[in-house]
């Protein structure tokens, strides 16, 4: 198997693991916390990982097994992060190594598919299949129409999302 | 191994159950929280609002003054231009043509970084609120904040809100496959305030000299009644109704706006002349969340649009009734 993982960026998953399993001291996990803030990369990996739970919610049970399975193939290529008390000797048996990579993977992400199920099933027992239509595509305004001083009066006199340029006066 | 899954497990179900509390009454005081802010907050920054093709930046500089807020926004591109909001109503400078456009209609919708609509208690009955990370956004930690509709007469939207200011640093609407269809967020910011004098005066020499247009509309009470088929538009209540008064006898207004609302998105409704028939037909169109048509009924012309999806704006303007009557 290839190990063509950069030192950095495999320390780096390794503080985010840490700080999420709570095994770093006090002051370890504060100054953790604060590197994760300041670093986009860390902070995108939390959010994914965070973010899980709600991709579940939101594409239905269904949805779930691909979850677990994208879950479990994105683990697999993470490196491997030893538990608390692990030997370096699991380090260095490269067959042992895989396997426990597997296992791990397939474990962790068995149990974000289960936990998701519990936390979840209620409000998935009567998913609303209107809220997942797509609706009728309307066709964009054309910028000939946006020109037209009829019609951007009136956008100007509804308002938008944020104060864009208004038409201006006769 | 077990102990580390057993630890990310317990800080799963901790987190779910954490946000099963928070999507009571904590949503609804951020909510609240975030549209206060927003009305009261001092600030200045620089925001994009991009959809479809178009993407556009804005200078926004926000004080306070006694209980009020005064807010100066200068287009960064295009044509110049400057708007400058107060207590009393907004004006808008036009440097190229020297001319004021002053309005004193009440605001309904103020712009980002104000996003609710009246009173925002409405977002908690027709969306679920939920919470997600902490992203840094213009250099500010901000928490998002996740509006799900509860049916599918509205859109999603999706909000990050600095942690401090509790004001929105970037708004998104979604379609139903979770795509952005708009968006607005700030590039730089800072909650440190400009000079009063800056932001309540124009930029542009000789502004205080130019001629003011007046484009006003009046509110009209009692609001009369709308006719239209209730449940195209469940959960939008009507708050406003406002017109410019007509220059001929055979109607009673030159224009006529309904005004919608179910806390978030808003709905107008348009009534004018059939003289004025505009670019628009009866096939929806969209210019970013906004969706619109027009359409004669009776002897009027009626432009209905809003931050809705295209079939809630066609079955509701499908059933809207007009009769002008003297």
């Amino acid at each position: 198997m290839k190990h063509d993982h950069k030192p950095a960026e495999n320390a780096q998953s390794e503080l985010l693991s840490a700080f999420m399993d709570d095994s770093l001291g006090h002051k370890q996990a504060q100054d953790a916390g604060e590197h994760i803030l300041k670093t986009p990369a860390l902070q995108a990996q939390w959010n994914e990982w965070h973010l899980i739970g709600d991709v579940i919610r939101s594409r239905g049970l269904a949805h779930m097994r691909p979850i677990a399975d994208r879950v479990r193939d994105r683990l697999a290529d993470e490196p491997v992060h030893l538990p608390f008390g692990a030997t370096a000797k699991v380090s260095t048996d490269h067959h042992r190594r895989d396997r426990f990579r597997a296992v791990y993977a397939g474990a962790v992400a068995a149990a974000i598919a289960f936990v998701a199920l519990i936390a979840v099933a209620p409000q998935m027992q009567s998913p609303n299949p209107s809220v997942l239509a797509t609706g009728p595509v309307a066709r964009p305004v054309s910028p000939a129409q946006l020109a037209d001083p009829r019609l951007h009066e009136l956008l100007d006199t509804h308002g938008a999302m944020a104060v864009r340029p208004v038409s201006d006066v006769k | 191994m077990m102990r580390a899954v057993g630890v990310f497990l317990a800080g799963l179900l901790l987190a779910s159950g954490a946000s099963a509390q928070m999507a009571g009454a904590s949503a609804e005081a951020m909510i609240f929280r975030i549209h206060e802010a927003a009305k009261t907050a001092v600030f200045s920054g620089t925001y994009v609002h991009a959809h479809d093709s178009h993407l556009h930046a804005s200078r926004i500089y926000q004080i306070r003054e006694g209980k009020s807020a005064i807010t100066k926004i200068q287009a960064v591109e295009g044509r110049p231009q400057e708007i400058i909001r107060t207590e009393s109503g907004t004006r808008i400078y036009f440097p190229q043509r020297q001319v004021v456009k002053f309005d004193q209609t009440p605001s309904v919708r103020t712009g980002f970084p104000s996003v609710f609509v009246g009173d925002p208690a409405g977002v908690m009955r027709h969306y679920d609120v939920s919470f997600g990370g902490i992203v840094r956004i213009a250099d500010v930690d901000a928490l998002e904040v996740n509006l799900r509709p509860r049916d599918d007469l509205r859109w999603p939207v999706r909000l990050w809100v600095d942690k401090k200011t509790n004001l929105v640093m970037k708004c998104q609407t979604l379609d139903f496959q979770g795509k952005v269809i708009e968006q607005v967020a700030f590039s730089d910011f800072s909650a440190t305030p400009r000079e009063a004098s800056f932001v309540t005066t124009p930029t542009y020499a000789g502004a205080k000299d130019w001629p003011v247009r007046d484009a006003s509309m009046q509110s009209v009470r009692p609001m009369p009644a709308l006719k239209y088929k209730a449940d195209t538009l469940k959960g939008f209540d009507l708050v406003g109704v406002y017109q410019r008064p007509s220059a001929t006898p055979e109607m009673p207004f030159s224009l006529r706006r309904y005004v919608f609302t179910d806390g978030l998105a808003t709905v107008s409704v348009f009534v004018q002349t059939r003289l004025a028939e505009g670019p628009l037909n009866a096939e929806v169109h969209r210019h970013g969340a906004t969706s619109m048509l027009a359409r004669k009924i009776q002897d009027a012309w009626v432009t209905v649009m809003g931050e809705v999806p295209p079939e809630t704006l066609r079955q509701f303007a499908l059933f809207l009734e007009w009769k002008t009557s003297p």
